[in-house]
């Protein structure tokens, strides 16, 4: 049975994110063979650490259940965990491409029962939770993850060795002797969806980043958030563990910034006033200050903008926070000019988010003819000069899930055009 | 409630800046790191964002009549900081030269003496004629007024002291007169633009003399300006410099023309161990060393040091000169023999007409020249402590008339 155009070919996605997923689900749904290829060992991407999106407040497995859910259920595709792609040989129509796929030590028969984190006796850092906490080396990536299987970490694991899981596994689901394998496809256009990075503002100079344990980035705030974070939910300081009665989010960190990260990212703004709206749920006393140059809330966004500020203990201060310091007890001393009054600043808090914005994800080199094209900031530009490769989502701009669902569903379109005779 | 505001922006004065040095501050997007990042800036009255804005449209009154920008001693902390490139550093220095010479007296004399055009006219041509005609005129002048000569024959017989008095008196009074006048003005500006906020005096000009005064002594704002401890150096030095030369300069003339008048013999020329040859050495060598370390740094680091216009490159270079030719003259006494007059007399002679000339280039044109700031930042910092802005008054007045800390969106 054909869909869409009557023309049937196949596409290569990679990346397994919002956008990533989109892609595959509209292409299968054109009628067309996919193919996804993501390096980490869940589907989901960044949108699987969010707490909620904005400016609905829902939590993401909304979007997202929709979208996985039309991915399980289709039978034109084929998903890799664990892989990337090392080569892409051929050209448009016609590409042959090598992907690397990972172990994961842990094969289909995999109930996600836990017996083998129960026994595992080495822990590494949390990376789903940006190391705010501990898995074990046996460990499923998060709850509600898709595939719900656990996987081993080779990186800490000591093998055969050890064995315990082995044993402890009834299923029979654990083998440490896996290796990596190659695999080849072949693909007419491929979407390429590598997402995005938090920008890592430990370089930025006066924010104290990796050095005062209470300056948390927006995507920590979010596992914080979040009921299935370190925290269960709780948004606690990272010195004490002790609850928030003051708050400073500091917008552009780093952004905007010809010294660090020069573009905008569109979507931080918002994602402050989101979480402004997490620190006033749980602490309804709690005084959150907002530090900007210039607040980016378009469109439909001003709404949320507006309702947010409404609250009185609302605090927005236009200038940016250039001087963070810590004093004995943990507690944040920001600095800044309010350039509306024209008076120095300084503000003292229990917690200091840092805004920070969007990098291009580093997925790692692929061997291709002809160079990517990117733009001054990294961003992949949306057509590429071997044709067929075609950028979406975050791997081309920084923004919302919402236009990466749409822009994923157009590039699509793109795509499909090389998926002829 | 906010206020209605009209703005009139002098677009010529805009272009002044950037001209002057100021050429990125288009680029600013008022984010303030600037503010925040310089340890000169104030509680109060925090700079220089607010400085950015004002130039970027053309505020010129509000600019040149601002004391914060005398805070700043361009270390470029905010411009390495700034995440636009808008360099607030070179923006101020640039507002700097525009405030001495929007209130020099004349003022077409400041804006002549700063067009590298002019430089050969003004300060070669004029200085050199105008003393070319006193020593032409030294015959007849002493044939009707005849002046005991002292001391040392060697210079003194072809420039004697009457006539180097004689000359530099009047030239300087005048010059000094205009400085004053410069100065006035610019007090009155500061006190205009402060009487619209309705700002008044917490301390007398005197006590706000000597605290700024003693600051300036030991350069303590200077040392605050963290990534140039070199430049704070080569300032003192030069600062330390000029004003011991100054002082023995004034101390020579006193010996030779007043201490006869109170029946002590002059002393002049002074022997190398007196204590006044001594200190005048002293400073000639670190006015020198001053000058040539702020050459280097402007010279080797220009992005960090911050971009120099002609107006910095010449104060710093006639610095530097009047010491060389100083010592040149100096050493020339002591090498030639005055029984065996050669062709090494002449170099000397030339080595002391060149001085004198760039001495009068440096004095006579002081009131226009970056020379000014010592005068314009000394005015500024002392206005500035006379009327509390500076931090600690600035809490007091707080206190009077709370302003809300936070400013919360309404």
């Amino acid at each position: 049975m054909m869909s869409g155009n009557g023309k049937q070919g196949k596409i290569l996605v990679i990346g397994g994110g919002i956008s990533g997923i989109t892609a595959a689900v509209e292409a299968a749904e054109a009628g067309q063979e996919v193919v996804l290829v993501e390096k980490r060992t869940y589907l989901g991407g960044r949108v699987a650490q969010m707490n909620e999106y904005f400016p609905k407040l829902c939590p993401p497995s909304c979007g997202l259940e929709i979208n996985l859910r039309r991915f399980k259920t289709s039978p034109r595709i084929r998903w890799l965990t664990l892989s990337q792609v090392e080569k892409i040989a051929g050209g448009p129509g016609n590409y042959h491409v090598t992907i690397k796929r990972n172990p994961r030590f842990v094969n289909d028969k995999c109930t996600a029962c836990g017996a083998c984190a129960e026994v595992c006796p080495v822990e590494r850092p949390d990376e789903y939770n940006f190391d705010l906490g501990f898995t074990k080396a046996a460990y499923l990536p998060y709850e509600m993850a898709y595939p719900s299987q656990f996987a081993i970490d080779s990186a800490v694991c000591p093998g055969t060795e050890c064995g315990k899981c082995v044993d402890a596994c009834e299923y029979g689901a654990i083998d440490l002797d896996m290796k990596p394998e190659t695999i080849e496809v072949d693909a007419n256009a491929i979407v390429w969806a590598t997402g995005w990075d938090p920008y890592d503002a430990t370089d930025v100079a006066g924010l104290g980043f990796g050095t005062y344990k209470n300056v948390i980035n927006n995507m920590m705030m979010e596992r914080y958030a979040s009921v299935d974070g370190p925290t269960g939910g709780k948004i606690q300081r990272p010195s004490d563990q002790k609850g928030i009665e003051s708050v400073v989010f500091v917008q552009c960190a780093g952004s905007r910034d010809d010294n660090y990260l020069k573009h905008c990212s569109g979507v931080c703004c918002m994602g402050s006033l989101k979480q402004a709206r997490y620190v006033r749920e749980q602490y309804p006393e709690a005084d959150i200050y907002v530090f900007y140059i210039d607040i980016r809330a378009p469109g439909r966004f001003e709404d949320f903008f507006v309702a947010t500020k409404n609250d009185e203990k609302f605090h927005l201060i236009k200038g940016k926070v250039a001087k963070i310091t810590e004093d004995s007890n943990g507690d944040l001393e920001v600095v800044a000019e309010d350039t509306l009054s024209g008076k120095q600043v300084k503000q003292t808090v229990n917690l200091v988010v840092l805004a920070t914005g969007l990098v291009p994800a580093n997925g790692g080199a692929v061997q291709i003819e002809g160079e990517l094209q990117r733009d001054e900031h990294g961003f992949l530009t949306i057509e590429q000069s071997m044709g067929g490769v075609f950028a979406a989502g975050c791997a081309k701009r920084p923004t919302d899930v919402a236009t990466c669902v749409r822009d994923a569903t157009g590039v699509v379109a793109k795509a499909l055009y090389f998926c002829g005779e | 409630m906010s206020q209605a505001l009209l703005l009139k922006p002098d677009r010529k004065f805009v272009e002044d800046i950037v001209k002057s040095g100021g050429g990125d501050l288009k680029k600013c997007y008022q984010c303030a790191t600037c503010s925040v990042v310089c340890e000169l800036s104030t509680e109060t009255a925090p700079f220089p964002r607010k400085e950015m804005i004002w130039a970027q449209w053309g505020l010129k009154d509000r600019l040149i009549t601002d004391p914060d920008i005398w805070r700043c001693h361009q270390c470029n902390d905010c411009s390495i900081r700034c995440p636009r490139g808008a360099r607030p550093g070179d923006v101020l220095a640039a507002v700097r030269q525009k405030s001495i010479e929007h209130h020099a007296f004349p003022s077409f004399l400041a804006r002549a003496v700063n067009q590298v055009k002019f430089y050969p006219l003004l300060l070669v041509m004029v200085p050199a004629l105008l003393l070319t005609l006193a020593l032409v005129l030294r015959g007849p002048v002493e044939a009707i007024l005849p002046f005991q000569e002292h001391g040392d024959a060697f210079y003194a017989g072809v420039f004697p002291h009457w006539l180097l008095i004689g000359f530099y008196s009047p030239f300087t009074t005048i010059s000094f007169l205009g400085l004053l006048v410069g100065l006035a003005r610019f007090w009155r500006g500061m006190a205009a633009a402060d009487k619209e906020q309705g700002r008044e005096p917490v301390l007398g000009v005197i006590p706000s003399v000597i605290r700024i005064v003693t600051s300036t002594l030991v350069h303590d704002r200077f040392a605050k300006c963290t990534d140039k401890a070199g430049r704070r150096l080569s300032h003192l030095m030069a600062f330390y410099g000029f004003n011991v030369l100054f002082i023995v300069t004034v101390w020579a003339t006193i010996d030779i023309y007043l201490m006869p008048l109170l029946g002590v013999d002059s002393l002049y020329p002074f022997d190398l161990v007196h204590p006044m040859k001594i200190l005048g050495n002293v400073g000639g060598v670190l006015l020198i060393a001053g000058a040539i370390l702020a050459l280097r740094d402007r010279l080797t680091d220009n992005s960090e040091s911050g971009f120099s216009t002609s107006f910095d490159w010449t104060f710093v270079w006639l610095l530097l000169l009047v010491g060389i030719t100083g010592f040149a003259t100096e050493v020339f006494r002591f090498i030639v023999d005055p029984a065996q007059r050669t062709a090494l007399e002449y170099a000397a002679y030339t080595f002391y007409f060149v001085h004198l000339v760039i001495v009068f280039s440096l004095l006579v044109y002081l009131p226009y020249s970056k020379f000014a700031h010592i005068f314009y930042r000394t005015v500024a910092l002392v206005y500035a402590e006379h009327t509390g802005r500076t931090q600690e008054a600035g809490r007091a007045e707080l206190k009077a008339a709370p302003e809300p800390k936070m400013i919360s969106s309404s």
